[in-house]
């Protein structure tokens, strides 16, 4: 099938398709001005997540907030990343052969294409299927396992069939809040210094703080004001055993103590 | 802004505020919508004057229900013959780029399906639309049908940029799979 043909049946489609795509914006998820956050959320923050500065700056793997802004265009923060690099020899041979298909990307990309070289991409049917095949195991709480949803895995390698990174995204829907866990791993072929920027909408605010688990593992806690969609973010960060796991619940106002919960859940597995 | 209902009124009057208010209310999407098609800033001005001199000839007798979808179809109809005009040395746009993924996931006529119609492959995109969430749906024909980039798109859906990429890969997957069960090739 042609993609010309297919655009041409897209134009055909009733438009109540179109009015739905146009106005979904507009009518379910008003632009709301953004505020900060609601005081209560920001003491109960601030209580649960008092102790553990001392531990996340000091520590020698973990993540540190380089830049934060709010702006009429965009907002969003930029992390710091000191993460030990994982030996390819860790790797299982399965995703050691993706370099190989991520060069056969480069060999015979055309500067025409839609695409680029060096990301490749599949999907699981759960969690603890992508980490066999992997090699590692990254950690997840073992109770959410019934909830998952989604397990993508996103490699990035380079023109001569190296591995660089990987991330590996398992969502899941935990009392009705969506939950996104990604982990990521960093190779030694990975060279250059590690950041992890975020970019979100327009005029949104964030408020760092942190967290020490139960495992006595510094947590940095990004908690972010609400979306044009209404949506408030709350990102946990933690560096454990060379995987740098972030952890994005989306959450509506009335759910502030579940999302908190969760994250609680999920540092505290460590 | 004035209600859709009242441009329209304008547009049956005659009146040529129905168009400056269709601009004042419809301009920027309708304008965004053109370029990621043509890319070029004077093709979508060009483009854009000639939907609302479309409209201005189609309303009356015509009476849209709902008058943002019908001008963005014109829009898009008028941007996407441009876009043939165009040298394929212009070929950059998002159009481009969004129609280009699609390409893996649209089976391949064989020698003995026959071809359908375009109406007829709509019905059935249709019926893949309405097997998504309601999210899912908007989040396909904002990238597919109004080529919006993924920022574009995760905030519109409060989601993050590789939460819609990732959420469109697999819509494409469902789709691919969608049309081989239809047995639809074209």
């Amino acid at each position: 099938m042609n993609t010309q043909k297919f655009s041409e049946a897209l134009g055909e489609i009733d438009h109540s398709y179109l009015e739905e795509a146009v106005s979904y914006h507009r009518t379910d998820r008003p632009f709301r001005r953004t505020r900060r956050l609601p005081t209560a959320l920001t003491a109960a923050m601030l209580a649960l997540l008092l102790i553990g500065c001392v531990a996340a700056a000091a520590g020698v793997f973990g993540t540190r907030l380089t830049d934060l802004f709010t702006s009429r265009t965009e907002s969003g923060y930029d992390l710091s990343v000191a993460i030990e690099r994982v030996p390819t020899q860790d790797l299982s041979d399965e995703l050691l052969a993706v370099g190989s298909a991520i060069q056969q990307q480069f060999e015979t990309a055309q500067p025409h294409q839609s695409w680029y070289p060096g990301h490749w991409q599949t999907d699981f049917a759960s969690h603890e299927d992508a980490c066999q095949f992997i090699g590692l195991d990254l950690s997840t709480p073992a109770e959410w396992a019934q909830e998952e949803q989604q397990t993508t895995l996103n490699v990035y390698g380079t023109a001569h069939g190296q591995i660089l990174q990987c991330i590996l995204e398992t969502d899941y829907v935990l009392n009705g809040i969506r939950v996104s866990l990604f982990s990521s791993i960093y190779t030694e072929n990975y060279a250059e210094e590690i950041t992890f920027g975020v970019r979100v909408a327009k005029d949104v605010e964030f408020e760092e703080s942190f967290y020490t688990t139960s495992g006595n593992l510094p947590c940095q806690v990004i908690a972010s004001s609400a979306l044009d969609s209404s949506y408030l973010g709350l990102d946990g960060y933690l560096v454990y055993g060379g995987v740098l796991y972030n952890l994005h619940i989306a959450y509506q106002d009335g759910d502030s103590p579940q999302a908190e919960a969760i994250l609680r859940q999920w540092a505290d597995s460590f | 802004m004035i209600d859709d209902e009242k441009i329209i009124d304008l547009f049956f009057e005659r009146d040529q505020q129905g168009i400056r208010e269709l601009d004042q209310k419809y301009g920027k999407l309708l304008h965004s919508l053109a370029f990621r098609i043509l890319n070029d800033r004077r093709d979508v001005e060009e483009c854009v004057n000639d939907a609302y001199l479309g409209v201005w000839n189609t309303i009356p007798p015509q009476r849209p229900q709902v008058l943002s979808a019908y001008v963005c179809r014109i829009v898009r109809n008028l941007a996407l013959k441009a876009y043939d005009r165009n040298t394929a040395a212009k070929r950059n746009s998002a159009y481009d780029v969004a129609m280009g993924e699609l390409e893996g996931c649209l089976p391949a006529p064989g020698t003995v399906e026959r071809e359908l119609e375009a109406r007829e492959l709509a019905r059935i995109v249709e019926g893949f639309l309405d097997t998504l969430s309601r999210e899912n749906r908007v989040i396909f024909l904002r990238r597919y049908w109004f080529a919006d980039s993924y920022k574009d798109i995760a905030r519109q859906v409060g989601l993050r940029e590789k939460a819609v990429s990732v959420r469109l890969s697999r819509l494409r997957e469902k789709l691919r799979q969608y049309l081989m069960e239809q047995e639809v090739f074209v």
